[in-house]
């Protein structure tokens, strides 16, 4: 049998579903599929980053030997992932995913002077790594210096709160193939903990 | 005279739509107009009985979604974003107190016009701020000491790679913080955080930060009187994982973080430390939120 419904009936619960939906757009929970929102919850640290993935940008003296350089982060992420918290972390199930070109080519002529800009859609990429043959090391890092390592992009957080998700890491080509890139520069990049400890040394502090 | 026209029928609310009103007939055209006024102020609609039931769900369901997880204070809560950003080594404690611990927080000043502000006198105030005055007003100590703040006897930028790496907050006075994103804005004199070096803390299993820097303007945090206090301990609450006030007017328990001295609309807390409720919030974020 069918009963008639009622008009009024109709737009009663035409009037329920527009409170809970708006309300519920309202809160944020409506936001359109794929939007970046920053997360604690993994390494990855952005929503919509569902795999590991670092992109790699080699210096011009050095193009000639790019694939096998591009070889190499791959080889020493795969020693990363080898961490015994890896998974636990958040970093993805897969080998990393290696990109040859980052978003920002000129980061090394920044590193260490000044922030990174605030993305409200970070790349897709969690590490960036410049391979830098020995004249350009020496000026961005600094003689005898192998690597170093800064924020790449940052996220805003709301409330004044500014997060890094990206993280470059510039490294000397000579030193690309050191098991201490992968197991110090490259580990503390994606936040897992290297044999080095924080020591509170070389600063003199006092209470 | 037949008045049962203007009787609404609960069976048939709109059976009087029917009535066929004879426009000759003066009696009739009065039961009319009779009915028509009762259908405008008493309808003779009765919802079905899910209704009521319908609307309290909708209103629940809403309630749900639209109000804020309760809180004691501005606590470190897990919201829409996953945890709220802190200082890793706020979980942890270091035993000894003849210098910084590996677990300890050291802390570096710089002024970056030291005409208006000099290095060691900014750092001399922030130092005693979080460190020197009477304990139920400062930050050092909280959670059985998971809080130890050090001062480097330098400004920051006089420290480069691993050792600057190691010191964790650093506190920065300037006249605006433009060139940063969202600290500059439209006016360019806001006080704000900026958290560096994510790290995994397989403890509590969610993602910290090493770092984190302070940037404070002349014109606001950092001047050097009860104001000046009000935010380093305000920006350094945001350190340690506290969030400001949902919106202005939220001033749900006394606390620093909406702190009569930094805005929000809240008057319940005029302190320029720390609120009891701030302390215990801290501990909350301590012992993994």
């Amino acid at each position: 049998m069918i009963r008639r419904v009622n008009a009024r009936t109709v737009m009663h619960v035409a009037a329920m579903a527009a409170l809970v939906g708006g309300i519920t757009l309202a809160a944020g929970f409506g936001r359109p599929p794929g939007h970046a929102h920053f997360t604690l919850d993994g390494g990855l640290l952005v929503s919509n980053r569902s795999e590991f993935r670092a992109c790699v940008e080699v210096a011009e003296p050095l193009r000639a030997r790019r694939e096998a350089v591009l070889a190499e982060v791959a080889a020493q992420l795969d020693r990363v992932r080898a961490h015994r918290d890896w998974t636990a972390a958040g970093l993805g199930a897969d080998r990393p995913t290696v990109t040859a070109g980052c978003p920002d080519q000129g980061l090394p002529e920044r590193f260490g002077r000044e922030p990174t800009a605030a993305s409200a859609a970070p790349s897709p990429y969690r590490v960036w790594i410049y391979v830098l043959d020995g004249g350009s090391a020496d000026r961005v890092l600094g003689p005898g210096v192998d690597a170093g390592r800064g924020a790449a992009e940052h996220m805003d957080v709301g409330q004044r709160r500014l997060a890094e998700v990206s993280t470059a890491v510039l490294v000397r080509d000579g030193y690309l193939a050191d098991p201490r890139f992968a197991g110090r520069e490259l580990a503390t990049a994606v936040g897992l903990a290297t044999e080095d400890g924080d020591s509170g040394d070389g600063t003199g502090g006092a209470k | 005279m037949d008045h049962r026209a203007a009787q609404p029928s609960t069976l048939f609310p709109h059976r009087d739509e029917t009535i066929a009103a004879s426009p000759r007939t003066p009696g009739v055209i009065r039961r009319e107009l009779t009915v028509h006024r009762v259908r405008r102020t008493n309808s003779n609609y009765r919802p079905p009985r899910w209704i009521p039931l319908g609307w309290a769900s909708a209103f629940l369901l809403a309630l749900l979604v639209a109000a804020p997880p309760a809180e004691a204070a501005h606590r470190h809560v897990p919201d829409e974003n996953g945890y709220v950003p802190h200082l890793n080594e706020m979980h942890w404690a270091s035993a000894g107190d003849n210098g910084p611990g590996g677990n300890d927080e050291q802390y570096c000043v710089q002024s970056h016009d030291t005409s208006v502000v000099g290095h060691t006198t900014a750092r001399n105030f922030v130092r005693e701020t979080l460190v020197g005055l009477d304990f139920d007003k400062i930050w050092d100590g909280t959670g059985n000491w998971k809080i130890d703040l050090w001062y480097t006897q330098n400004p920051c930028s006089s420290y480069s790679g691993s050792t600057r790496e190691s010191i964790e907050i650093e506190y920065h006075y300037g006249h605006n913080w433009n060139f940063i994103p969202t600290c500059g804005g439209t006016y360019g004199y806001y006080n704000c955080v900026e958290f560096a070096q994510p790290t995994y803390n397989s403890t509590y299993g969610h993602y910290d930060y090493t770092k984190g820097k302070v940037y404070l303007v002349f014109s606001s945090g950092g001047q050097l009187n009860t104001r000046g206090r009000a935010f380093i301990n305000h920006e350094t609450g945001h350190i340690w994982g506290l969030k400001d006030p949902n919106y202005s007017g939220h001033c749900p328990t006394p606390s620093i973080m909406h702190g009569t001295a930094v805005g929000y609309g809240c008057t319940n807390w005029t302190a320029w430390y720390p609120s009891q409720y701030d302390f215990a919030s801290v501990k909350t974020v301590m012992a993994g939120g």
